[in-house]
């Protein structure tokens, strides 16, 4: 990786200030302008986005050889194809001749990628096929060594397709580490797993990325003023998304620098986020341990991120008043455009083994309340296009402004740690703390300004 | 192919349509330009007042394929909205509620209706095609939503009803931050 072109669009500015905030997040203090900043979203492009595992996709995207869709790391585009021999890439959608793009559509099925430029086409293995005119224009070419370059790493978690885009990284299960354990309850429910319902929901956001995966993380308390009106209205009951502070609710913070909010029901009720018993019959939960299946059938909600910016809700809930609850599982990721602007792609997933007719239920519930449609997220783009535009002014740096994320630290709240607890991380039994967006923030900063950096080459 | 580029040797008429279907057209385009004065005038329950209890109310998802079928780009089972009487009538309720700060205060908006055709009627019902843009804005934004829309509507006891409605979006990736209306 060249690294000196990179590091040195980072201003000494920059670096005082992020090393500054070690101290500040240690006190629960957030500065403002860290959600709208020009040169801090170069820097995160290649300290986060650079380096880090980006989710790309859900295999079941792409189930038959030949099927490929376009995603993007930043600006960074790639063709993420199942090949003719079943094995799943991720491409550089760039021709190695003159760089033109290979693929000019977005999903698809297909035997060849053409360049429209001159002709160079690739196999949807990525292998370089043929060249017009090879035979007497590029008569030594090593067809071997011109294929489309690859994402230097990609792996699987439980259909979770990931790239880095940095070959050194740990491998994928060492970045989710012990956040497998709550990452499972949501994906090896039943037999078959989670499938992908249609296309995902792609819409912009005015706003900085860092809200939507900061939110997620586990802001329980937002839930009963921002969305005050979706369960007053009874599009949610009060349990998945009413007052927080019950005595039922989990935080998991510091799991691998990944974090959860969990609302539960009374021991020994079997609830499933609300999947109905035609659903749930299938939740056989083969290698969960018993604490495990146990949390999974008490489950009303969970929210969580996983570092840096892929986050899930799984959640039952109604598309109007007097229906009954209907449960999904939605995975969103926040992908920055700019400093103050943001595209979410937001897929919805249901248990494979679920009736076509419950998936499409699940289907239209997920978009009437978490899509650019719904009834909860319309109002998340109000709130958080605040804070990028008061992140965005002279105000904020020159004052030195603070966020409060104290909530849970010291004697802030009555918050404590589950000593007791059987999974990983740091447990408080109450969602009533902010340790879990404090977990974002310190993997954040730990990402941005880790010391061995220093000595890459 | 060069037969097509060829100067024709007959012309292919454009039939005129008949008086009747003129006139139901323009029924229909009343319709719409009364349905688009509510809305923007945020008279929404007077709006559901106009629509079936048997209301289909899609807004597909578009994708990029390579594929000159353009209906091809749109998705049958991925959408934006897919909504019946009882989940419209839960959005309309909600953003009168007061209690929905996507609508506080009320979004800027403007349904600029255009480009009507209405196909000869089948029994009770009119398949109506327009095209719509939207002006979305809100603080300081301001922006366009362009969109056709394919609708069924019903004539019931010599009224016209909005009975089915599929709005196919120019855009990929919506350009706004939330769709807290119906188009």
């Amino acid at each position: 990786m060249n690294d000196a072109a990179s590091s040195a669009s980072i201003s000494p500015r920059l670096e005082q200030s992020l090393a500054r905030m070690g101290n500040e997040l240690a006190q629960g203090l957030v500065p403002l302008w860290i959600y709208n900043d020009g040169d801090l979203h170069l820097a995160e492009q290649d300290r986060i986005f650079g380096q880090q595992w980006i989710f790309m996709a859900h295999e079941t995207e792409i189930p038959d050889p030949g099927d490929f869709i376009v995603r993007s790391i930043v600006d960074d585009r790639f063709i993420i194809v199942r090949g003719d021999d079943g094995e799943v890439r991720v491409l550089f959608d760039s021709c190695r001749h003159r760089g033109a793009s290979v693929c000019q559509g977005e999903r698809g099925c297909v035997k060849a990628f053409v360049c429209p430029y001159h002709g160079w086409s690739y196999r949807n293995t990525g292998e370089l096929h043929s060249v017009p005119n090879g035979q007497v224009a590029f008569k030594t070419l090593d067809k071997e060594a011109w294929g489309l370059r690859p994402a230097p790493r990609v792996e699987n978690y439980a259909g979770l397709i990931f790239a880095s885009l940095d070959d050194s990284v740990a491998p994928l299960v060492d970045h989710i580490g012990d956040y497998r354990w709550y990452l499972d309850l949501h994906l090896k429910l039943s037999p078959g797993g989670m499938e992908v319902i249609g296309e995902p929901h792609r819409w912009y956001l005015d706003t900085n990325w860092k809200s939507g995966s900061e939110n997620f993380s586990g802001d329980s308390y937002h839930t009963q003023s921002l969305h005050k009106s979706v369960v007053t209205m009874g599009l949610s009951s009060p349990a998945a998304a009413g007052a927080s502070g019950g005595g039922n609710d989990l935080h998991i913070t510091e799991c691998n620098g990944h974090a959860t909010s969990i609302r539960r029901k009374d021991p020994g009720v079997r609830h499933f986020w609300g999947y109905p018993e035609d659903v749930s019959q299938h939740f056989k939960m083969e290698g969960l341990s018993d604490s495990q299946k146990d949390l999974a059938e008490r489950s009303v909600v969970h929210t969580g991120t996983i570092f840096p910016n892929l986050s899930l809700i799984h959640i039952g809930l109604m598309d109007a008043p007097g229906k009954p609850e209907c449960a999904y599982l939605s995975l969103r990721q926040w992908n920055p455009v700019s400093p103050s602007r943001t595209e979410v792609r937001s897929w919805v997933l249901a248990p494979k083994e679920a009736s076509e007719e419950y998936k499409a239920q699940a289907y239209k519930v997920a978009t009437a309340t978490f899509s650019v449609s719904g009834n909860f997220e319309q109002d998340d783009s109000i709130a958080w296009a605040g804070v990028a535009r008061s992140a965005g002014g002279q105000f904020a740096r020159k004052q030195g402004l603070m966020l409060n994320y104290q909530m849970g630290l010291e004697h802030m709240s009555d918050a404590r740690v589950l000593k007791d607890w059987d999974g990983p991380g740091v447990a408080y039994d109450s969602n009533l703390e902010e340790g879990v967006q404090r977990t974002f923030f310190n993997h954040w900063h730990r990402a941005m300004t880790r010391p061995e950096r220093e000595h890459v080459a | 192919m060069n037969e097509i580029l060829a100067r024709p040797q007959t012309v292919r008429p454009y039939d005129l349509p008949l008086q009747a279907d003129i006139d139901l057209a323009r029924h229909a385009e009343r319709f719409l330009y009364h349905e688009a004065h509510l809305l923007d005038g945020y008279k929404l329950l007077d709006w559901m007042e106009l629509i079936t209890p048997d209301i289909d109310y899609r807004m597909p998802i578009r994708n990029i394929i390579d594929n000159m079928d353009i209906d091809a780009a749109f998705s049958d089972r991925a959408f934006h909205m897919v909504e019946d009487y009882e989940s419209l009538a839960a959005r309309m309720v909600r953003f009168q509620s007061g209690l929905a700060w996507s609508e506080k205060p009320p979004s800027r908006v403007r349904r600029h209706v255009s480009n009507i055709r209405v196909d000869p009627p089948n029994g009770d019902d009119l398949q109506v095609q327009s095209y719509l843009l939207f002006h979305w804005g809100r603080d300081e934004m301001s922006e366009i939503l362009s969109a056709e829309r394919r609708d069924v509507l019903r004539m019931i006891d010599g009224r016209l009803y909005l009975a089915r409605r599929l709005v196919l979006l120019d855009h990929v990736s919506i350009p706004i931050p939330n769709l807290s209306v119906v188009l």
